[in-house]
């Protein structure tokens, strides 16, 4: 029977090194003594970006955001909100503009003023399910490309939409992926780099942990573009949730032949590796970090010769960013005008 | 698992939209039943139970399953709220597991209020 209900537990690093996941047991629990299993479903996410309050969780349908949840709050919040309907006031959010708390999620400022495309699916799935992923359109972008556009087709788009190098660079995507395609030179390698050295920043990670399938769906895509048959997904080791959540979204994409020869019969053949950073902060840097996927010190050298001509075991390689990666779909599925 | 074909990857989008949905708090009709201390000793969880059946095997994916508190009125107990989107929400009493089934055909299908079983039309005002 579906649930009534789904109470999406934040299990971000953040949320997750507040003991998220601690809350998250006591509500299963709590669900389950109470008998709502059935019309209750608990769900983890992944991060909503909003850690300095987390624990979090949100209530839908009704989209109630609780923070700073404690497994002790759980009894009650059960027996008020997700039994009798009467949110509770004191687990929610009071933004300090604000004189009383803001019950719902899209009420709060912080998140109204979002539009997510990166993280579309942040919260809103649990990022160690698929079928999660494609019940919110996911591969729908992957289908379009390999059933209804040419690999020139596809570049041209990701021109036209003007996506540039999310890692901070601000190359242009497009043309980047036109240089490899063109070199003529086989076999071609794409990799995602999801080093993420700079302090403080948790965009890479964020997306890894909440979607990991988006950077997947947008490695495929690029393939295709490109004609490349491998991928090489750098992590870093000090990520190890969302390294985890990548190995099993690949596991997942290999199951369902996402991954794999002739995927969704379409001749595409694509499979994907990770490679763990070693912890050094050079290794964002594109030559070094092709060093240390060949198992070399992670020493940069000079270019040109670019990757484009020279990269991975010395062949045509596109290295991209994360989120670079996780933008490719929606510009797919939209077009380039949206 | 064997691989997907295209067809296969809609399949799985179909079955889960309810879920898609939900999740974005979106649905044509909300059905919240009242489950204050009154309204669960009258027999609330059972009207919850029928209507979360009659949702099921209707496969009415774009209903919403509520709960709300006690609306004041404990001696009509079971009470539940349909409310279609766009109409006035309307407040049902003295539930039983057959009139949830009417109702739902009546109201959230058929589109008519059920009236013989309706107590009001409209909510209540907050001064």
């Amino acid at each position: 029977m579906p649930h009534r209900m789904h109470c999406m537990v934040c299990a971000g690093t953040g949320c997750v090194s507040n003991r998220s996941l601690d809350v998250r047991d006591a509500l299963e629990k709590e669900v389950k003594k109470r008998g709502l299993e059935d019309e209750v479903q608990v769900v983890t996410t992944g991060c909503n970006g909003f850690c300095g309050v987390g624990p979090l969780m949100v209530a839908h349908p009704d989209g109630i955001f609780y923070q700073q949840l404690t497994p002790k709050d759980i009894p009650h919040m059960v027996e008020e909100h997700l039994l009798k309907g009467r949110p509770v006031k004191k687990l929610m959010f009071t933004p300090p503009e604000a004189p009383l708390p803001v019950p719902k999620m899209s009420d709060i400022a912080f998140f109204s003023r979002q539009r997510l495309v990166a993280l579309r699916n942040r919260g809103l799935i649990d990022p160690e399910k698929i079928d999660d992923y494609i019940a919110r359109d996911g591969y729908t972008a992957l289908a379009k490309a390999l059933t209804e556009m040419t690999p020139e087709g596809i570049i041209e788009e990701i021109k036209r939409a003007g996506l540039r190098g999310r890692g901070g660079a601000g190359f242009t995507t497009g043309v980047k992926w036109e240089r490899v395609r063109q070199t003529k030179e086989d076999p071609k390698y794409i990799i995602c780099n999801g080093d993420e050295g700079d302090p403080g920043a948790f965009m890479d990670r964020s997306i890894f942990e909440s979607d990991p399938h988006s950077v997947i769906e947008g490695m495929l895509i690029g393939a295709r573009a490109i004609g490349a048959r491998h991928g090489v997904i750098y992590i870093r080791n000090e990520y190890p949730l969302a390294l985890e959540r990548i190995q099993i979204a690949i596991q997942q994409a290999r199951d369902y032949g996402l991954l794999g020869e002739n995927i969704l019969d379409s001749g595409l053949d694509f499979d994907l590796s990770v490679t763990r950073g070693a912890g050094a902060f050079v290794c964002g840097e594109e030559t070094a970090l092709i060093a240390s996927v060949e198992g070399r010190l992670g020493d940069p050298r000079a270019r040109p010769p670019y990757p484009a001509e020279y990269g991975l075991w010395g062949k045509p390689t596109c290295i991209n960013n994360v989120e670079t990666w996780a933008n490719v779909s929606p510009i797919i599925t939209h077009g380039w005008k949206w | 698992m064997a691989k997907l074909k295209l067809d296969d990857l809609k399949r799985i989008r179909e079955d889960a939209r309810r879920a898609v949905s939900l999740r974005e708090g979106a649905g044509r009709v909300k059905i919240t039943v009242h489950m204050g201390t009154c309204g669960i000793a009258a027999g609330g969880r059972t009207i919850m139970d029928a209507v979360m059946r009659e949702v099921q095997e209707r496969g009415l994916d774009d209903v919403l399953v509520l709960t709300s508190g006690c609306a004041g009125l404990c001696s009509r107990e079971p009470m539940a709220t349909v409310e279609v989107a766009g109409e006035a929400p309307v407040k049902y009493v003295d539930l039983t597991e057959g009139k949830v089934k009417e109702i739902i055909g009546e109201h959230v299908v058929g589109g008519k209020i059920a009236e013989k079983y309706a107590l009001a039309v409209g909510s209540e005002r907050a001064h």
